[in-house]
């Protein structure tokens, strides 16, 4: 977690589900990149139609205290909203997240997301919808995701995350018995701003959007290229910055001049870094020295894994058939 | 973005809620009764508005509300906040808005004063206090003065209460220069609170030698006593390699101050020389270790850019006796350098030598050492320059080898 935020987040407050544990420390939320696509892709229809409030879930991954959270996808669920009572259209959501949940068993229903420029009733509405029920975030809190990308007169501007945890207001949840049904009564919520992140998920994600954003969106097909121009063509990419911190340094004469502390800074990291490498790229008998060190403390290692995991295996082995004799 | 209240029910029937809330701690039914009057027919106004406030105040004592579980206090807080905005015609920021308010008295003389026992499991934590700290925090404007006063108060209960330094590390240290300055705080408040906020960390993390660097970058250090901060915290933390602490405006406080003993002991150590500690330091518990890996850092720097000396490769008994008296401590004293990032490097315990690959330099701001960065910037030129051309060499060979590839494929 960095950055600076205007809000103050230091205790996740207490909520109302029965599942979330005592609050003991920061909560955060990482959005996947993809699921962020997939988040902004469906608010944008909001542009069609003003009135109409477009919302969905966000399913993914919840840590054991429920202070981590981790928004892998997201899909739309409909509803209407006349007034100040709202339809959610509970058959679509549950659909579509049964078949999430067959391709993705682990991920849960972390809460909803949608896009509107203040908090209100609805807002609250929507929530307790979340919170309670199966197939939804219960027995969790249920979290909040509002992107903000249409300002008041209707104009887009730069989308703006912010999520949110509805920490309960009011007398504890109690649970009403009439018959068969079990309802809760509270549908009062403080919506206290929680962090959150966008991370890239994995390396693959990663060269693929590098590849992506090299080529235009229209071209055909992608060819991987070969290894060897892929090195040559890195090569010169290090060629280039070295080039631009070469010509920074002379630029600004930082050998005579007073140093900035951003430039000292500059100087710590590149003077730890770069001097004292060994010279093995011009002393050929020098590096055939340091790389066969190199194998044999490899060599090393493996021998040495390789020694402990035969001695657990075989303790393992011991314990194994001192048990079966004893049985017998 | 900021915290958001949002209560579905009607008012009368949050005060009845509020209302069942106190009688549960109490025992009985009179303050249900009692409202019942003030609270009218049906869909008809509360008249007496300001009474109804009364009373309420009158029975929502720290000692009645800390009955309450840690779960139900926190929601009941809330409830109350919501309440009494309501019946005041205030929005709750407004309410919040003043250091003096009861709403923020009574929160505070709810803060547990010990750590709870294991029999009284469900009282009232210190932690949901923070958690409402917080979102009054939100609460109320940004340029507002009362955010000074929360954030004073938020550092004295996780000093009081033993909160562990991690829950406020990131948050509160990315962004209280910013909050303070935005809550228009003076210079001396926003100095005594960053101080006394990094003095809240015992672990002495690098985090927060980062976040005193980045402070220092802004401000200069007017007093002695700040400069003391620095250094103690420098000196106590496990993080070996400090010179990043001095900033141009910490070069300067230093020099002004260089005849005192301890500012003098630490400008030897982040120069990396050995420092001998006096029985008065003994609260430093690593410095005597610390000094000695500088001093072995500088040493291999030194000599690695000597002309009479090979540049990578050293041999035991070239080190100084100062720092390692035979071959097994100089051992682990380059295990222990290895480990805090200091020096970077092969052992060949055979023959006795080691191959350093990487060692950090102390690279100080200031006019001092005005001299010595000259040099070393055109050390990294050469360097640069010297991988520049290597990059060429392979780029040729690269390429050559491909073409090798692509003849012998066709033919």
């Amino acid at each position: 977690m960095s950055g600076e935020t205007s809000f103050m987040h230091l205790v996740r407050p207490n909520v109302s589900a029965p599942a979330a544990s005592a609050a003991t420390g920061t909560a955060n939320i990482k959005i996947h990149a993809p699921a962020l696509f997939q988040i902004l892709e469906i608010v944008s229809k909001q542009v069609l139609s003003a009135e109409k409030r477009i919302i969905g879930t966000l399913v993914g991954l919840r840590s054991d205290d429920g202070l981590e959270l981790e928004i892998r996808d997201a899909f739309v669920v409909p509803c209407n909203e006349t007034g100040d009572s709202i339809t959610i259209e509970d058959s679509v959501h549950k659909t579509l997240f049964q078949l999430y949940k067959k391709a993705h068993p682990k991920e849960a229903v972390l809460g909803w997301f949608g896009s509107s420029n203040q908090i209100d009733n609805t807002t609250s509405l929507i929530h307790d919808f979340y919170s309670k029920g199966s197939d939804r975030a219960f027995p969790h809190a249920a979290i909040y995701l509002n992107v903000e990308y249409l300002t008041a007169d209707n104009q887009i501007t730069v989308p703006k995350l912010s999520t949110y945890i509805g920490a309960a207001v009011g007398k504890p949840a109690a649970n009403t018995q009439i018959g068969w049904k079990t309802t809760t009564v509270n549908n009062s919520y403080i919506f206290t701003p929680i962090p959150n992140q966008v991370v890239n998920g994995s390396i693959t994600e990663k060269i693929a959007f590098n590849i992506l954003k090299e080529k235009s969106v229209n071209t055909p097909s992608t060819s991987l290229e070969s290894d060897l121009s892929y090195l040559s063509k890195q090569l010169q990419v290090v060629d280039t910055n070295i080039d631009n911190i070469l010509h920074y340094i002379e630029s600004k004469g930082l050998e005579t001049n007073h140093n900035s502390d951003k430039d000292i800074d500059l100087l710590r990291l590149l003077s730890n870094n770069l001097l004292n490498r060994p010279q093995q790229l011009s002393n050929s008998e020098e590096l055939k020295n340091l790389f066969s060190a190199h194998n044999q403390d490899v060599i090393m290692i493996e021998y040495l894994t390789k020694a402990v995991k035969d001695q657990i295996e075989l303790s393992a082995r011991l314990t194994a058939s001192a048990d079966a004799e004893k049985k017998v | 973005m900021a915290s958001v209240i949002v209560v579905d029910t009607e008012l009368k029937d949050s005060i009845k809620e509020y209302a069942q809330i106190i009688d549960a701690v109490n025992g009985n039914t009179e303050f249900s009764g009692s409202v019942v009057s003030d609270l009218g027919d049906g869909d008809a106004e509360i008249e007496h508005k300001s009474e109804l406030i009364t009373k309420i105040t009158q029975v929502s004592t720290s000692s009645t509300l800390t009955k309450l579980s840690d779960r139900e206090f926190e929601p009941a807080f809330y409830l109350l906040i919501h309440i009494l905005s309501e019946l005041s015609e205030k929005s709750s920021a407004e309410l919040l808005d003043d250091e003096n308010s009861y709403v923020i008295k009574l929160l505070l003389e709810s803060n547990p004063e010990k750590q709870a026992l294991v029999r009284d499991r469900k009282t009232v934590k210190s932690t949901s206090i923070l958690s409402i700290l917080t979102n009054i925090f939100n609460l109320i404007p940004e340029v507002s003065k009362t955010r000074i006063y929360l954030i004073k108060q938020i550092l004295n209960i996780v000093k009081s209460s033993n909160i562990k330094f991690s829950i406020i590390e990131n948050n509160l240290g990315n962004n209280l220069i910013n909050w303070l300055t935005k809550s228009q705080a003076n210079d001396t408040e926003i100095r005594s609170i960053f101080w006394d906020f990094i003095q809240l960390d015992s672990e002495f993390s690098l985090k927060s030698l980062t976040l005193i660097k980045s402070f220092t970058l802004n401000y200069e250090l007017q007093s002695i006593q700040e400069l003391y901060n620095l250094i103690n915290f420098a000196l106590s933390s496990k993080t070996v390699d400090v010179s990043f602490l001095i900033t141009n405006n910490v070069a300067q406080s230093l020099q002004a101050h260089a005849q005192d003993s301890l500012v003098a002991t630490f400008t030897k150590y982040v120069q990396g020389d050995l420092v001998t500690v006096p029985e008065s330091f003994s609260n430093f518990k690593f410095i005597n270790q610390k000094s000695r890996i500088l001093s072995l850092a500088k040493f291999l720097s030194e000599k690695s850019q000597s002309n009479d000396h090979d540049s990578i490769i050293f041999k035991y008994d070239e080190i100084p006796t100062e720092l390692a008296a035979n071959s097994y401590e100089f051992e682990t004293l380059l295990v222990n350098s290895i480990r805090a990032n200091v020096i970077e490097g092969k052992l060949n315990q055979l023959e006795s030598t080691f191959y350093l690959s990487r060692v950090n330099r102390f690279i100080l701001a200031g006019g001092n050492n005005h001299q010595v960065n000259a040099n070393n910037w055109n050390e990294v030129k050469q360097a640069l320059y010297e991988w520049k051309n290597s990059l060429a060499n392979i780029n040729e060979i690269v390429k050559a080898t491909r073409e090798n590839i692509f003849n012998n494929g066709s033919a």
